[in-house]
């Protein structure tokens, strides 16, 4: 063995099976790239989404999300369903703040119908939008700083959460999925207990996020997870169709409770908040403002709240009688709604959009309409669909941990974007 | 077939037979000794998974949360099927999902126990469609059926108290009768 | 600024101010409902489980048969089957709810002119089997007679068979007239 000379070596070593091959070139110090799946039951993809990512290393090179693990044909279910048969449908949309969805979808119905809803109603759907916008915002803040490791806050925001949802609960009957909306106003009044719970939650409410605030915006650890993770710029955000604080953190001033107001929107003052460089930070802090503002909002609501009625007067009954379509052939249903809806023109025909600010961004309604009592489409225009699809260019070039905190960030509601 | 898996067969035994031919069983103070006390570790730390798939799952993360603490009943939510014995099916099951259901459920050790949490879980609830599976008791058996739309969180704590109550009535699910 | 910044970072100034948020939280009093030993009671007008009411005067349901509850349910889960008796009078055969399908959305006890369903405060009923959860009328009717059993109070009334803030020309006759149902206790039945 001594004697054998150094390419003789040389040559056993590389023949030989059991023995790795020393690089030579630099090609042969490159790596493959490996397929990992984020698979839809993790627990930090918040619900059922699937994410295929192709990773070099630890960074990610391309990503795909699969969506539809979801999908309970909500849209097609509610062409089978009268209007007000559909409304406790779009409480199972963004199960988070159902009340905002109702009132989405009463405003829509109502402009079709033609019927407008008292001023009563109006101010109390929008102290429940507030509310649930409040709500929304501390489940967003609770996953996902569980999610990057904070737990103190998951307990702290569910603290506040189950205030409100007993307020929900003391009026509507329900805690989560409230089905608070009718087609002209609101199902129940508000009682005094009610206001003054409110005003006391008012009163508590800005210590217990400048608690929150205390624990997270300037921890070292929240700042290096989140400062320049996710960078989108303005015109990237317009053109990848991101709504609600998404778009507000990279500095676009558009909110549609100030531009197209709705309800009793046009009767409060607030301010709009803005980020700067459209990273994960600045959204968190657009959201950590917003709760302050809906605060004042909700004030601003209750110092304001007039007297009347709930329900509009012409309102629809829950009961819609609804004649056949023009397809069907004659005789086929009972005589008595048809001619009913002969005399009274109920609905009117033609097609209608209509955009609600929730707290994920801009929930679009476009109902077309035939005449009968049933929709003869309904689509959504879900703001989470949209966010999921902009996730391959927040989070390519970032790394695997990342992929945690920008879906935290962009706040996607599976029921909502699967439908 | 009980839910574990586990062959039953029902006979009679007359005073004093210790032994039952047929079955590996044996009738004793002790095994009723043991029973007691592998039933009861069983029921103080049951750990779920984390099934949350729709609005159901906000209300167990509720639960889980400081105004109803599911820790001081010794229950943790775990992230892997192989280190958790019960599954809270928590919102709707769609057929795209299904598999993914199933696969998870086979990845469980026995003794493993299925709370079906919620209208869509238990019969598909509202969502009579072409993509919702009408009740996850179609692919795993289930032991307790919560109805609500969603359920109280007290509710749910109510299901796992009853669950607990059940499991303490089992008896030779242990060892080589697994 | 750098000199600040280089204090906070070795003095961990931001940790503690942290720190001291949870020190302070652990001080003060627990939130937690302590569930089966302190039972909190829900709210009037809960949406919890399906009942159908036992008249107090007739003893036995209210139904009047016309059909609006089946058809307002969002999700089809009222079942109700209607017959003739030999004096060719409407009677009712059969009235389930499948409450594994029901939403508890209350539009059923919404439209009902009599006030014949409800939706009352007890939430704590499952099944075993799926069997279990389909209400029959007579187990409908029970569920009605515990509700009341373990009821604190005299009468009952629920929300939503007057929602507040309806105007009255929407409602029937009957929901508008409609007083609370008093509770017989056993007691004062026996005297």
């Amino acid at each position: 063995m001594g004697s054998m000379e150094i390419k003789d070596i040389k040559e056993q070593i590389l023949t030989s099976q059991n023995v790795c091959i020393l690089p030579e070139t630099e090609e042969d110090l490159e790596t493959k790239e490996m397929i990992l799946n984020m698979g839809p039951q993790h627990p930090a993809t918040h619900g059922v989404l699937r994410l295929v990512l192709k990773l070099d290393g630890e960074e990610i090179v391309d990503m795909e999300p699969h969506i539809g693990y979801l999908h309970r044909g909500i849209e097609k279910l509610m062409e089978s369903k009268t209007y007000a048969q559909a409304l406790p449908l779009t409480d199972r949309l963004d199960y988070i703040s159902s009340p905002a969805n109702n009132t989405a979808y009463a405003i829509a119905i109502e402009k079709l119908f033609g019927i407008e809803a008292p001023i009563r109603a109006k101010f109390i759907r929008t102290i429940f939008c507030e509310m649930s916008r409040i709500c929304s915002h501390l489940l967003w803040l609770a996953t996902h700083s569980l999610d990057i490791g904070a737990m103190t806050v998951f307990l702290y925001c569910f603290r506040e959460r189950e205030w409100l949802l007993d307020l929900f609960e003391m009026t509507v009957g329900a805690r989560l999925l409230t089905n608070f909306a009718r087609i002209g106003g609101v199902r129940c009044d508000i009682s005094p207990e009610f206001v003054q719970g409110l005003r006391e939650f008012t009163k508590v409410f800005p210590s217990r996020v400048q608690e929150y605030e205390t624990l997270l915006t300037k921890n070292p650890i929240w700042l290096e997870r989140t400062v320049g993770i996710a960078q989108i710029s303005a015109e990237d955000a317009l053109n990848w169709g991101l709504t609600g604080p998404c778009l507000r953190g990279s500095g676009v001033d558009y909110d549609l409770r100030r531009d197209c107001p709705y309800d009793a929107y046009p009767y409060v003052k607030f301010h709009v908040p803005l980020g700067k460089n459209g990273d994960v930070y600045d959204r968190y802090l657009c959201r950590m403002e917003e709760l302050r503002q809906s605060n004042e909002i909700i004030k601003q609501l209750l110092d304001q709240l007039p007297d009347g009625q709930t329900v509009a007067d012409d309102a629809p009954d829950l009961v819609i009688p609804t004649p056949p379509r023009q397809v069907e052939a004659a005789g086929s249903v009972a005589s008595a709604f048809i001619t009913l809806s002969k005399e009274r023109k109920m609905i009117n025909t033609g097609d209608l959009y209509s955009a609600v600010e929730v707290p994920k961004g801009e929930l679009g309604i476009y109902v077309v309409s035939d005449g009968s009592g049933k929709p003869y489409r309904l689509r959504l225009r879900t703001p989470s669909f949209v966010h999921i699809s902009a996730m391959p260019v927040l989070s390519i070039g970032h790394m695997v941990a990342d992929i945690i905190a920008i879906i935290g960030s962009i706040d996607i509601v599976l029921g909502e974007s699967d439908k | 077939m009980s839910e574990n898996g586990v062959k039953e067969k029902q006979i009679e035994i007359a005073d004093g037979v210790n032994v039952i031919p047929e079955a590996n069983a044996i009738v004793s103070p002790l095994d009723k000794a043991i029973n007691w006390v592998v039933n009861w570790g069983r029921t103080s730390s049951l750990w779920p998974m984390t099934f949350g798939l729709a609005c159901c799952a906000i209300e167990m993360m509720a639960v889980g949360a400081a105004h109803n603490d599911l820790d001081r009943f010794g229950i943790l939510f775990r992230a892997s099927p192989r280190q958790a014995d019960l599954m809270i099916v928590a919102g709707t099951v769609t057929l795209k999902m299904a598999p993914v259901l199933r696969r998870v459920y086979d990845q469980m050790p026995q003794p493993r126990y299925v709370i079906s949490m919620g209208s869509c879980a238990n019969s598909g609830g509202i969502f009579n469609t072409y993509s919702v599976l009408q009740g996850v008791d179609q692919i795993v058996p289930v032991d307790v059926y919560l109805p609500g739309c969603p359920p109280r969180p007290e509710a749910l704590l109510h299901a796992l108290l009853y669950l607990q109550q059940k499991i303490k009535k089992e008896g030779l699910v242990w060892g080589a009768w697994r | 600024m750098k000199v600040q910044k280089l204090i906070r970072d070795v003095l961990l100034v931001e940790w503690f101010r942290g720190l001291s948020v949870t020190f302070r939280t652990m001080l003060k009093k627990p939130v937690t409902r302590l569930y089966p030993h302190v039972k909190r009671q829900p709210f009037p007008g809960f949406r919890g489980r399906q009942a159908l009411v036992r008249d107090p005067d007739k003893l036995k349901e209210r139904c009047i048969m016309c059909l609006r509850c089946k058809t307002v349910c969002p999700s089809n889960c009222i079942i109700v089957e209607v017959g003739k008796d030999e004096n060719n009078a409407r009677v009712l055969k059969n009235y389930s709810i499948d409450a594994t399908r029901c939403i508890y959305c209350g539009y059923c006890v919404e439209v009902c002119p009599v006030n014949a369903i409800v939706l009352t405060e007890h939430y704590e009923y499952l099944g075993d089997k799926r069997s279990d959860l389909f209400f029959t009328k007579e187990k409908l009717l029970s569920n009605w007679d515990e509700f009341l059993a373990n009821y604190p109070g005299d009468a009952y009334f629920n929300k939503f068979w007057r929602p507040p803030g309806m105007p009255e020309k929407m409602l029937t006759p009957q929901k508008r007239n409609e007083k609370p149902i008093e509770i017989k206790k056993k007691n004062e039945e026996i005297a």
